[in-house]
């Protein structure tokens, strides 16, 4: 192994450091631009061909446990966290277990991948808009802090991001009034979608166990306080995946999208050489952990989009781990070093260094924060690392009165939106419960979990085995309770020399915590699912065990989280570098040519899953760092 | 010509309800031989290497084309005024099936083999020259349609397409009804000229993806794969010449020579060894075995009846079809995978028997 450091020759426009959805959208909107763009990812694969992704599939098939990352590689060199690697933290000693250093009190659930396309590949392609009150969580209910822009600010780009995604969904069922929310300024109601703005793609049907949640439609619930009940309604949740397209209203054939006319949207379905598959949603029933035909979006289409349109503008380069962002004398970053591996999993590598006038971090949450903090980047306001936030998921689960066909279609095609927003937050988290399609997988284990309890507790076998097991999982139910969580300063990322990786990088070393508000809004939940199968006669067999990773006691009674992979918060935006680590377009204050892209920036979480968000964020940023390149272009 | 316009409406009824079941009739032997492919896990569970994976997605493409194919003629049909059947068991295929009544080549429901691949590509042979085809001398599915086309145009010149074009516009299947990756549906909607352009465009659209474009002249088809990129698609005769060469096409690979493309990865020997031609005397008396095989032929049912009612009406049938035909392919590879009782290794398959009564 070499120290020598190889210059490389070529000096970019932009150099983005992560090929998932962030830095896939960066890149695509500087290569349309003209400029020329270096894309380096650490992962050892290249998913965009057929034969990689068929071979992600093949690890799906025969994994055991199917989690999230299964069918990724996990590299020992590049490993990405695993949720079986959670364990309780005791004591003072941190749990290591995983890639993670958790140093507790609480674990962190949740987990990432490292891979080209990013976490994406694993998403369920829940695509939800923030609330209005959600970037005014300080001023209205005086906790967390106010976002530097408002709702109304996001909204174009949020048009954006759900044109590129490929976001089925109508707007009539996503205003807040018609999901059933109490807001907490009535004017929140107005303008939520601009006026003629529609989804690319009609909804994804919503699946029969929706139908029989919606029978407790218009029960009204008291979740406590001066807001009045709430009464409960369904309503389908617009996804990433893809259904069909809208055919346009106006005579020109366009749709309004963030301020453009686009023409209608075309479904793009697997990437590569399998282009024929997957430009509609199959119900093949894995989008958690991988989609087979790919109709569900995923960052490598975004990327392919960019490297098409960069043609030999923009270069991308797998296997090449950053370790190092150089700062010059006059506070701009000056360079990059990144290890180029040649060989996935073998900690042998070429130190390389490359320039280029703005320099984009676009690894997620945790991952732009070790790299910052290993190079000393972005001290002044001391937020970098902290505020680091997750959607603390808890679930629900029972046994319905009739079959509901459970274990069909997608993951979660509906939720229970009416708790996202409402005067209770100044005292609990808002919550979004979602409706599960997959019976009590993930609860508990469902139906691998049946049939070993079938067997080896009521001796059934043969066809008596097999009627019980329909006859059970038919019947099963699952709530899934995602709650926000405030940002605390004590929620964070850190590096230390002790943890590292065999590469030599600086492995995430986190500590976590539930404060109050969030295990208030988590009990609430839990009373408004009780409520729910009360309603609907559904036999409750929800149990948290006290020995499991994520137990947590509030008011005397005991509950279980678990993480909903939604790492949020690290860098988050703001309007003063004292406390925030970026402007309200991701460019650092302390760095004026590096930019933190990502799930990151977010200052507070709200209710929504962060990834249309993000990707947002990242259309506000990619439209900053062309006027930065124009500008510079000028001087 | 003396024909007067019923007959001449009914000729063209009868010529589209022809091609109707002609497209129908290729699905059959495409799927069995696809889904005899033994994908990945089942060939070896211990080492799940990719095995076939290209030729699973080549041969399932052109069956989901040939299935855009038959809505186009359905919609042509309904078009005109027509009632497309699916269920009429006078009409409908059984094999060993002779296609275009006999003038074509004869297929045999048979596994993924080398020879069945090359039946499949005599099924996509371009005629040599569309003279014959215009005169009613044809031997290929091509020729066919260039001869519902030249009638076509004849009837309209002589009728007008307004006496011919007269069918309900809500019973033409559109984008938001039907989808697959085999490229857009054509609704003849509008005036009768633009009804007429519109059919002659579906008709078209079937010959491109079968045989090339320009009959054959060139390997594409003219339709893009969907992606960034916009590369040009080749056509079902190409698509099979490609399993067989064991590489891919360029679009403008010249018709007379192989593929020049990149490698494809052809493992023969990965192949459920299913007896050619299923049939029920090969099962004769194993009722486990026969129940899975009717259980096959009440969801191949179901399909033809969903078919139906989709055509003729009730459009929305066509969506809940989808987890009918994932029930087709789970019930086929379940036969597939039974032994034949008689001891000879070979295996059970489907028989593709609609069954008139079986109230599914």
């Amino acid at each position: 192994m070499s120290t020598d450091v190889f210059e490389e020759d070529r000096f970019y426009d932009v150099v983005i450091v992560g090929a998932g959805i962030a830095g896939g959208i960066v890149a695509k909107e500087l290569a349309a631009a003209g400029q020329t763009v270096l894309i380096l990812e650490a992962g050892a694969d290249h998913g965009e061909t057929w034969q990689t992704y068929r071979s992600y599939l093949d690890q799906y098939y025969m994994s055991m446990a199917k989690t999230p990352n299964s069918p990724y590689p996990n590299l020992p060199t590049l490993p990405s966290p695993s949720v079986l690697d959670i364990t309780a933290v005791r004591g003072t000693q941190p749990d290591t277990n995983g890639y993670f250093v958790q140093k507790g009190p609480l674990p962190f659930g949740s987990n990432y991948l490292r891979a080209y396309g990013g976490t994406m590949l694993h998403w369920l392609g829940t695509s939800l808009r923030m609330m209005p009150a959600d970037f005014e969580m300080q001023t209205r209910f005086g906790k967390g802090v106010d976002w530097p822009i408002s709702y109304q600010d996001l909204r174009p780009y949020y048009e954006r991001a759900e044109w590129e995604i490929g976001v089925s969904a109508d707007v009539k069922e996503q205003t807040p009034q018609a999901l059933g929310i109490n807001p907490t300024q009535p004017e929140d109601n107005e303008g939520y979608f601009a006026k003629d703005y529609e989804y690319p793609m009609h909804p994804i049907p919503s699946s029969y166990v929706d139908g029989f949640f919606a029978k407790a439609d218009d029960m009204p619930i008291n979740i406590g306080h001066d807001d009045g009940p709430v009464h409960l309604k369904v309503s389908n949740t617009p996804q990433g995946r893809n259904s069909t397209p809208r055919r346009p209203k106006e005579k020109d054939g366009t749709f309004p999208v963030g301020n453009e006319a686009r023409a209608p949207f075309v479904p793009r379905g697997a990437t590569g050489a399998f282009a024929f598959m997957g430009q509609r949603c199959e119900g093949n029933s894995s989008c958690i952990p991988i989609c087979p035909i790919q109709a569900k979006y995923n960052a490598m289409k975004t990327l392919g989009d960019a490297i098409h349109l960069g043609k030999d503008r923009l270069r991308k380069l797998t296997q090449a781990v950053v370790s190092k962002v150089e700062v010059g004398e006059d506070g701009k970053v000056c360079g990059i070093i990144y290890k180029k591996y040649p060989f996935p999993g073998v900690a042998q590598f070429d130190l390389r260094r490359v320039r280029a006038r703005q320099y984009v971090l676009a690894g997620g949450a945790v991952e732009n924060v070790t790299l910052a903090l290993a190079s000393n980047l972005c001290r002044s306001s001391g937020e970098l690392g902290r505020n680091l936030m997750d959607h603390p998921y808890m679930m629900c689960w029972g046994a319905a009165p009739e079959p509901v066909g459970a274990f069909r279609g997608p993951g979660s095609t509906s939720s229970y939106a009416n708790f996202r927003d409402g005067n209770f937050r100044g005292r609990k988290g808002a919550f979004r419960l979602e409706i599960g399609n997959w019976g009590w997988n993930f609860a508990a284990g469902s139906p691998n979990a049946d049939v070993a309890r079938l067997v080896e507790q009521d001796n059934l076998y043969g066809t008596a085995l097999r009627g019980k097991l329909y006859h059970d999982v038919q019947r099963q139910v699952r709530l899934g309770v995602l709650v926000e969580q405030l940002p605390r300063a004590s929620n964070r990322v850190t590096i230390d020399p002790a943890y590292r990786t065999p590469m030599g990088d600086f492995r995430p070393v986190i500590a976590y915590d539930l404060d109050d508000y969030s295990r208030a809004g988590l009990a609430a939940a839990r009373d408004v699912c009780k409520q729910i199968f009360q309603r609907l006669g559904v036999k409750d067999h929800t149990a948290y065990d006290p020995n499991s990773a994520g137990y947590f006691t509030y008011n005397g009674k005991g509950y279980t989280f678990w993480g909903a992979g939604h790492l949020v918060g690290t860098h988050r935006m703001g309007t003063s570098r004292d406390t925030s680590v970026t402007n309200s377009v991701s460019q650092t204050w302390d760095h004026e040519n590096l930019w933190m892209v990502g799930c990151g920036s977010m200052p507070t979480i709200a209710t929504s899953n962060p990834t249309l968000t993000l990707a947002a964020l990242a259309f506000r940023a990619a439209d900053a760092l062309k006027a930065a390149l124009n500008q510079e272009a000028v001087a | 010509m003396t024909q007067d316009l019923s007959a001449a409406r009914h000729e063209l009824c009868t010529l589209l309800q022809q091609a109707l079941m002609l497209e129908l009739s290729t699905i059959p032997p495409y799927a069995t031989a696809l889904y005899s492919i033994l994908q990945e896990g089942q060939y070896n569970r211990s080492d799940p290497e990719l095995v076939n994976a290209e030729p699973i997605e080549v041969i399932r493409q052109v069956m989901v084309e040939e299935m855009l194919h038959m809505v186009l003629v359905a919609n042509v049909l309904n078009g005109i005024g027509g009632t497309p059947q699916m269920t009429n068991p006078d009409l409908l295929p059984t094999y060993p099936h002779a296609l275009l009544g006999g003038r074509g080549p004869t297929v045999h429901l048979r596994r993924f083999t080398p020879d069945q691949i090359k039946t499949f590509r005599q099924i996509e042979t371009a005629p040599e020259s569309p003279y014959p085809g215009e005169h009613g001398d044809y031997h290929t599915i091509g020729g066919f349609y260039i001869f519902i086309k030249t009638r076509l145009k004849d009837i309209c010149d002589t009728f007008g397409a307004e006496a011919i074009f007269i069918g309900a516009e809500d019973r033409q299947i559109s984008n938001d009804d039907y989808y697959g990756a085999g490229g857009h549906v054509i609704e003849i909607i509008g005036s009768p000229e633009k009804r007429y352009a519109a059919a002659i465009e579906a008709i078209d659209e079937i010959i491109e993806e079968g045989e090339g474009a320009c009959l054959g002249h060139r390997a594409g088809d003219n339709d893009p794969i969907p992606g960034p990129a916009d590369h040009e698609d080749v056509a079902h005769y190409f698509k099979f010449n490609e399993i067989l060469h064991s590489r891919y096409y360029h679009p403008n690979d010249p018709v007379d020579g192989p593929p020049t493309g990149k490698d494809l990865i052809v493992d023969w020997r990965a192949v459920s060894p299913m007896r050619d031609d299923p049939a029920q005397d090969h099962i004769a008396g194993q009722k486990d075995i026969e129940a899975m095989s009717h259980a096959f032929n009440v969801t191949w049912s179901k399909l033809l009846r969903g078919l139906e009612r989709a055509f003729n009406g009730e459009r929305a049938a066509l969506r809940q079809l989808v987890p009918v035909m994932y029930d087709l392919k789970s019930d086929a590879t379940k036969l597939m995978r039974t032994p034949l009782p008689d001891g000879s290794g070979e295996t059970v398959g489907p028989t593709w028997t609609y069954l008139p009564d079986c109230g599914a």
